[in-house]
């Protein structure tokens, strides 16, 4: 009887085990095919983003640009006696050179067309320096000596270096921002860093929806990236991306 | 615990299929091997309780009642995951049960006796079952879990057959020589009662084809 008992037991503890270790195995099974999945989602969604970009950078710059300088160049052609015409007209024109300006800025914030030509070094320099001129922040960004940064995670370091720049400028009130790519065994890691007031991570995501955090944590997720953000109130804010680089 | 108060017990099945009458025309065709399955329960407590009083023993009654219960709930189940690559795996689910069934009830001749082998292989595999079903639907369904039939039912299962494994290794102990398998035996009617309330409450979240995550696997067929 004793042996019965215990050999019906064990059999039981067995099955019971067994249900327990596949109940397991099971989650983790469908957890990763839903990361896979997520991961494909978003990757669609900065795909569909990044051409609608595109199509919307050239549409500005291909028809709307050249039709507002054929604008200019008609009423500069446009003979005027009266000084008060002559100044209206000289107005119009200076506000349709702003106008092409803020158009050329707009199509170079949506596509950075010099990416395909030069590397994200320069392409960052040149962006740095765009808004450089028109903020008060110190950017820096440096890039170590011999870092090659592979072509097709590119436009996705630069996107994220440009919410970077566009949530301290926006948000931070910061004085200074480094921004820095190093090379590491495998993997690059992009780091900055700013003196602002700081914030607090959850409570944005849970307050705003924080889009702009969510972007780049999307780019990361995307780029099988580690984001990391080391930030506090009154105590700025450093974000170090850990990208791996196969291959 | 008397003959009567587990026939009364037994019949919480009755619960079940009232809701499942009150709510008939709302209910998806996909969800009707359920109701078979409840339909072909409460038949066999009947037949069960004729057949104690008549013959003092009701074993062919559960030994076909098993077998039964064992394809309905597989076919149920496929046409759940609601996936034609799962096809081939049910078949041969259902086949290997058979098999089982036929080699300890027909080959080893003991149609009039109780023996758990067969009840214990095919709880474990519907508990193994239910727990991928459940476990899918959490990460790839948009619907509350606690409203949705499906989840209900299958939770139903794991809990029921679970316990079934245990209830079996308890009867072949056998009550008179150990308390505790005593006192799992007698439990039994009580989780039954408790899972029929939760088919019940699961056939009242049972959806029509509009809006229902399985509906398109009927018409699409």
């Amino acid at each position: 009887m004793q042996d019965k008992l215990f050999y019906t037991v064990v059999i039981i503890s067995i099955l019971i085990a067994v249900v327990i270790i596949f109940f397991v195995v099971s989650v983790i099974r469908y957890h990763k095919r839903y990361m896979q999945l997520q991961k494909e989602r978003i990757q669609a969604q900065i795909m569909i983003q990044e051409e609608e970009r595109k199509r919307i950078a050239n549409d500005l710059h291909d028809s709307l640009g050249p039709m507002l300088s054929t604008v200019k160049l008609f009423m500069n052609s446009i003979a005027v006696d009266n000084d008060t015409d002559q100044e209206s007209l000289d107005k119009a024109s200076g506000y349709i050179d702003e106008t092409i300006n803020n158009l050329r800025e707009i199509s170079y914030n949506l596509l950075p067309s010099s990416l395909d030509r030069n590397n994200l070094e320069m392409v960052v320099n040149e962006y740095i320096s765009r808004m450089g001129n028109r903020q008060p922040i110190k950017i820096t960004f440096s890039v170590t000596k011999d870092t090659v940064i592979p072509k097709k995670i590119e436009i996705h370091l630069f996107r994220i270096i440009q919410e970077i720049v566009h949530n301290t400028i926006k948000h931070s009130g910061a004085r200074n921002l480094k921004l820095s790519i190093t090379r590491h065994p495998g993997e690059l890691l992009l780091i900055s860093e700013d003196d602002g007031r700081g914030f607090e991570p959850d409570k944005i995501r849970a307050a705003s929806g924080g889009l702009g955090l969510k972007s780049i944590e999307n780019r990361c997720q995307m780029l099988d990236a580690d984001l990391k953000i080391i930030a506090a109130k009154n105590q700025g804010c450093k974000m170090i991306i850990k990208v791996p680089v196969y291959g | 615990m008397s003959v009567v108060i587990n026939f009364i017990l037994s019949q919480a099945l009755i619960i079940p299929l009232i809701v499942a009458l009150i709510r008939i025309k709302k209910i998806d065709k996909v969800y009707y091997p359920l109701l078979i399955l409840l339909l072909i329960g409460l038949l066999s407590e009947f037949v069960s309780f004729a057949c104690i009083n008549a013959f003092k023993t009701n074993a062919p009654v559960i030994k076909i009642y098993s077998l039964i219960e064992c394809c309905i709930i597989l076919y149920q189940l496929y046409l759940w995951k609601n996936a034609i690559r799962y096809r081939r795996m049910f078949i041969v689910l259902g086949l290997v049960c058979l098999i089982f069934w036929v080699i300890e009830t027909i080959i080893f001749k003991n149609i009039n006796t109780f023996s758990p082998y067969f009840r214990v292989f095919y709880a474990f595999v519907i508990v193994l079952l239910c727990i991928n079903q459940i476990n899918a639907m959490m990460f790839y369904q948009n619907v509350a879990l606690l409203k949705n039939p499906v989840f209900i039912i299958c939770l139903a299962f794991i809990i029921l057959f679970l316990y079934q494994i245990i209830y079996e290794a308890s009867y072949y102990i056998g009550s008179d020589k150990s308390e505790v398998a005593n006192k799992i035996i007698m439990g039994f009617s009580y989780l039954n009662f408790f899972i029929n309330l939760m088919c019940a409450a699961g056939i009242y979240f049972m959806g029509s084809s509009k809006g229902d995550p399985y509906s398109h696997y009927l018409n699409g067929r």
